[in-house]
């Protein structure tokens, strides 16, 4: 997803509310710039505890979790200023929006309680809160859609080569190390499918053992598991009715904030212009809100349509046609053969009459049945003597007939003719009903803004600082005690489920046989690792010849403005599995000198070629890194940078590259997004007293 | 109901095992009261209704995916219990139209040759369906954030 915006409460160097700690991003580059601990690493972490519930520890050089972190996910001077027995809070915002222009907000939230000036009872872990942006406002997301949603953010498998800081390039890169080459690799192509399949055989004997043991277990140990079991049902219904009760609560205190607004709207000294914006906010309202309840109708139905519609059928009418066809041609010989048998029937049965009376009649020149003479040579001596030498004819019957099952097939799917033509238009009709919809919903929205800004300025014409504080108070009390409803919405929904899941395990523990199946899978999965892995190598060196020929168009027109640089990238397959990259020249001689920086703008071309490899990444996620030009002379970084705009939608890139505002000119940058600068704050100028520290954000007007 | 018709109706065709996490992204398994049956993502009620749609993409689109014996596919349900029947009746129709098949011979074909002939147009319809998923697979991996939207499976009729 692309990122609109961070903001940061009280997280780390970042003293203050989210308003003052706002980071905004817009396609392009972004750029944030700023010396040396002023913040820019606390920035990567905001990012990264936001999405991954995890910072990078400095002083242990990884990445440690909330747990590990413990207090120094706050601001010191929030912790300072926090009184002993309350609280301090930190929190990271960060708005997405997906490539479908879905927007959606990530809360990450972390409270500490402050024992005394040196201790904190911390929260065991952090959490976290995700809105999507629907139609006319903001919905808090079910839960169990939240990996789905931070994993869409930034898929995992992309994540070490879109979020990266400079220093990890190397190990990114590192082509002689088999993991981080398969890293790389297993984003090109269908190769994780053997990885998978290793991986999964691998694992199999041992799955399918522990799978027999806990059968086995379950079936000697039914009443301990029961037990079990109940337990979880008594705790899960304790939390059941304090969250009801939570929702109770929230449903008071939302109707309480919204007699206080209604009441301050109509205490307002404007009557007639109060009276009409109410009516209209009014009717606004109720339209919207209408029309957001048939289209959400709509689009629920949308699908079902694919069959009550029959729109699953669009566009078949050329196999209808051809099976017309072939119908036609299955009826010709059909009744062909039908009226054929028919004929046969209506003659008169073989051996009527009898061989010995017709054989009477020839002698006799003579037809018995109708008296007529037959004389030898004549036609009725011939037809007399022809009904010796009939053949049995065959019945009418088919063996299976099948004239009433093409019948119906061609009679159903003629019927439909009309309906199938006209599917395209009924769609269109469809989602020209829906745009309306949205429309008409966006424009309302936009009314009722105006009219609340309206009211707005109402108020603060009565001049009365508490009527504003007071109005706002209630309005924001409105939104939060919403928001908390449906928490506890979706909190009472997913406790129920579960209530209903154990449920369910309870009536499974029924005695059963142990499944014996899985002693031989294990067999099964072990010969698959063998087969995966020997056509592991024939599909690799495919990929390393692709990779190589993406990687060298970039990384020629990163090194465009440094003449002393000749070569290309030669990725050399070592054995099926490894290989590493190498500058060479024409005749594919290795260059030897290479400068440190020159490798680190040859990595950063093979991860953009892996990133490139397909498209819609480098469109659909904002690449950021942190240092990434670090060690780099001022033509690489340049080079580095206008790769960096040609070939991704968005980038932040936090440097120190760009120091002072008057250094902006040493490095030209196409594709330029938005500037910040960052600057740490101490009032008295003691920069060992960490717990005054704040930290401006700037934008600069580049 | 005749030999051929019981074969065609028993027909009970597959997909293969790598599209098993498709069908249990989008199909919405268990009944329930219709209004009460929509959950988001979940767009088909059932396996066959993703596997009709499926079809008659890979038909419209053209991309059969060849599917051999040693394939091991996912089976389901049988065709007769396929709904609604309107829409069962294109999908056998447009499979025999795809299928060189005889209908006419196969009125007097015995039961070996039947199972044969019937076996055809199994692998007609398991071709197209399985090619129809391709497709659907392959715009999911091409924009997972697409893929999540309510209109996606309409949007590929267009």
């Amino acid at each position: 997803m692309i990122i609109n915006y961070i903001s940061m409460l009280n997280f780390q160097c970042f003293y203050g509310n989210h308003e003052s700690n706002t980071v905004a991003f817009s396609d392009g580059i972004n750029v944030i710039i700023g010396d040396n601990g002023h913040g820019k690493s606390k920035l990567w972490n905001a990012f990264y505890w936001a999405l991954y519930d995890q910072i990078f520890d400095s002083d242990r050089e990884r990445f440690v979790t909330t747990r590990q972190s413990g207090e120094s996910i706050f601001s010191d001077r929030a912790k300072k200023e926090c009184a002993v027995e309350e609280f301090v809070k930190a929190e990271i915002k960060l708005e997405v929006v997906d490539s479908q222009g879905v927007r959606f907000e990530i809360y990450r939230m972390l409270k500490a309680k402050k024992l005394d000036d040196h201790n904190w009872e911390v929260a065991p872990t952090s959490s976290i809160l995700i809105r999507r942006y629907k139609v006319t406002q903001w919905q808090k997301v079910n839960e169990s859609e939240y990996r789905s949603i931070l994993e869409r953010v930034l898929p995992g498998h992309l994540k070490p080569y879109m979020w990266f800081q400079g220093e990890q390039v190397n190990s990114l890169m590192d082509f002689q190390n088999q993991t981080s080459l398969t890293q790389a690799i297993q984003l090109l192509s269908d190769i994780t499918n053997y990885d998978d399949l290793v991986d999964i055989t691998r694992d199999g004997k041992e799955k399918s053992a522990k799978e027999l043991r806990i059968e086995q277990k379950r079936l000697s140990s039914d009443s301990s598991k029961s037990e079990a079991i109940e337990r979880q049902v008594t705790n899960k219904q304790k939390d059941l009715e304090e969250e009801e009760r939570d929702r109770e609560s929230n449903t008071r205190n939302k109707e309480e904030a919204e007699i206080g607004f209604d009441g301050l709207i109509n205490s307002m000294s404007d009557a007639q212009k109060r009276a009409e914006n109410k009516a209209n906010l009014d009717s606004l309202t109720n339209k919207r809100d209408a029309n957001s309840q048939q289209l959400d109708s709509k689009i629920q139905a949308l699908n079902k349509k694919l069959f009550s519609s029959h729109w699953v059928l669009k566009d078949c009418e050329p196999s209808i046609t051809d099976f017309s066809g072939k119908y036609d041609k299955f009826l010709e010989h059909h009744y062909q053969k039908a009226a054929l048998d028919k004929i046969a029937e209506s003659q008169l049965p073989v051996d009527v009459p009898q061989p010995i009376f017709v054989n009477k009649m020839l002698a006799d020149e003579a037809c018995f049945v109708c008296g007529h003479l037959a004389p030898k040579g004549s036609d009725e001596y011939k037809h007399i003597s022809g009904l010796l030498d009939r053949k049995i004819q065959s019945s009418t019957t088919f063996k299976n007939d099948c004239s009433s099952l093409f019948k119906k097939l061609y009679d159903n799917t003629t019927e439909y003719k009309n309906v199938i033509s006209g599917i395209g238009s009924s769609i269109s009709e469809e989602f020209s009903s829906i745009t309306k919809l949205r429309n008409e919903i966006s424009s309302d929205n936009k009314s009722i803004e105006d009219i609340n800004k309206s009211f707005g300025e109402l108020v603060e014409k009565d001049q009365s600082e508490n009527i504003i504080k007071e109005f706002r108070k209630h309005k924001k009390n409105i939104e939060d005690f919403t928001d908390a409803i449906n928490v506890n919405n979706i909190k009472i929904n997913r406790i129920t489920d579960e209530l209903e899941g154990l449920k369910t395990q309870t009536k499974k523990l029924v005695v059963g046989s142990p499944n014996k199946a899985v002693e031989a899978a294990a067999e099964i999965f072990n010969k698959l690792s063998v087969l995966a892995l020997s056509t592991r190598g024939l599909v690799f060196s495919n990929l390393v010849k692709d990779l190589e020929k993406s990687a060298n168009d970039i990384y020629q027109s990163m090194t465009e403005r440094n003449k002393s640089v000749i070569g290309r990238l030669n990725l050399r397959i070592m054995d099926s599995k490894t290989c590493f990259p190498e500058i060479v020249d024409s005749d594919g001689n290795s260059l030897a000198g290479s400068n440190d920086s020159n490798i680190r703008l040859v990595k950063l071309a093979l991860m953009m070629a892996v990133l490139k490899s397909t498209s819609t990444w480098s469109q659909n996620y904002c690449l950021v890194s942190d240092a990434p030009t670090s060690k780099m002379s001022r033509n690489y970084a340049e080079g580095f940078y206008e790769a960096l705009g040609k070939n991704f939608r968005q980038s932040i890139v936090i440097t120190f590259d760009f120091v002072t505002e008057t250094k902006k000119s040493d490095i030209k940058i196409n594709n330029l997004g938005k500037v910040y600068k960052l600057n740490s704050v101490i009032p008295d100028g003691d920069r060992t007293k960490r717990d005054d520290l704040y930290t401006e954000i700037k934008e600069l007007d580049l | 109901m005749n030999m051929v018709e019981k074969k065609i109706y028993s027909i009970s065709p597959g997909y293969l095992p790598n599209f098993k996490s498709m069908f249990k992204k989008y199909v919405q398994f268990g009944g329930g009261a219709d209004s009460q049956r929509y959950v988001k993502g979940r767009y088909f009620s059932n396996v066959y209704e993703m596997y009709v749609f499926a079809f008659f993409l890979g038909l419209k689109k053209e991309t059969p995916f060849e599917i051999t014996d040693d394939d091991t596919l996912v089976k389901f349900w049988e065709i007769e219990n396929w709904k609604p029947q309107e829409i069962r009746d294109h999908l056998i129709a447009s499979s025999i139209a795809r299928t060189d098949i005889d209908l006419f011979s196969l009125q007097d074909l015995d039961e070996r040759e039947l199972t044969a002939e019937i076996g055809k147009l199994k692998n007609t319809i398991e071709k197209y369906a399985n090619g129809g998923l391709k497709i659907i697979a392959a715009l999911i991996e091409e924009d997972p954030d697409n893929a999540e939207q309510d209109t996606f499976f309409i949007k590929m009729l267009s």
